[in-house]
């Protein structure tokens, strides 16, 4: 019971600091001509989640996440486009875990890389021209480096968060 | 980390990076390709400046054109990341409008005939 309720805190928490990176994330201009493209650090409290819960939990704050941010700042493009990036993104970031081939690191480059890639699928799909295609070696660097970030940071916290929620 | 994650960095560093490199060095372009909805509605010569208007089902884009450079100046669109982008000039750059399914983009006139019949 008593670790039930430490859950839904620290997924409360999570969702709240997500939505914090997410506005951060709409104040730095657009380079990339896609709406909804964001550096994806938001993703660092959803790679949080699937470590110190699962995918469920991960996928529960990711979606509040989502809807929230689209609420507030965003608008249903950009809902649907954060959609379409993190789903994907979520399933791989647990295939990728479940492997136990990667530290959290190469977990949330995979995520980052896919969450760009059902992006531009989306995109191309409602545009009907891979123009938009151009910009995809820009967006993988980019995501790659944030990816790196995230993936750092969740690798500092993970053990340090477990041991306060198992205790 | 592990040697993985190395690996992994290693290997999507090196294949984006030069092709990022080279995609920012192509030549400038000379012709302009409108399309909406996937289809090519207008092609304007790049040294041709002025204003064109393009209305779509969902609203409306005006696209300048100046210096041999193109963007989008107004549009009524949520997001107005297409005018946000700025201007561009270079061969296959492209400015992209998701709500209207407008796409602003740069060819060379031999690449054009392709483009076209792609």
């Amino acid at each position: 019971m008593k670790k039930n309720v430490k859950k839904i805190a620290f997924l409360g928490l999570f969702v709240s600091f997500a939505l914090i990176l997410s506005f951060l994330e709409t104040l730095i201009p657009n380079m990339i001509p896609i709406p909804g493209f964001k550096l994806g650090l938001a993703n660092f409290a959803v790679l949080l989640a699937l470590y110190l819960f699962g995918i469920k939990e991960a996928a529960i704050v990711d979606l509040l996440r989502i809807v929230l941010a689209a609420l507030l700042f965003g608008s249903m493009f950009s809902f649907l486009y954060a959609l379409s990036g993190a789903s994907l993104a979520i399933l791989i970031e647990s295939l990728i875990k479940k492997t136990d081939k990667f530290s959290p690191v190469g977990v949330s480059i995979f995520g980052a890389v896919f969450h760009n890639l059902g992006q531009f699928i989306l995109a191309v799909i409602i545009m009907r021209s891979f123009g938009v295609l151009y910009y995809l070696p820009f967006t993988l660097v980019f995501c790659v480096l944030t990816g790196f970030i995230n993936g750092f940071l969740v690798n500092l916290l993970n053990k340090r968060l477990a041991k306060l929620i198992n205790e | 980390m592990k040697k993985n994650d190395v690996f992994l960095i290693i290997i999507i560093l090196l294949i984006l990076v030069p092709v990022s490199v080279l995609f920012l060095l192509r030549e400038t372009g000379d012709k302009v390709l409108i399309k909406i909805d996937g289809k090519v509605v207008d092609t304007i010569s790049l040294k041709a400046d002025g204003q064109y208007k393009y209305e779509t089902d969902h609203g409306y884009n005006i696209v300048e054109i100046k210096d041999s450079k193109v963007r989008v100046i107004e549009a009524d669109c949520p997001g107005h990341d297409c005018v946000n982008k700025g201007f561009i000039k270079r061969n296959n750059e492209s400015i992209i409008c998701l709500p209207h399914r407008l796409e602003v983009s740069i060819v060379s006139s031999d690449e054009e005939f392709d483009i076209i019949v792609q």
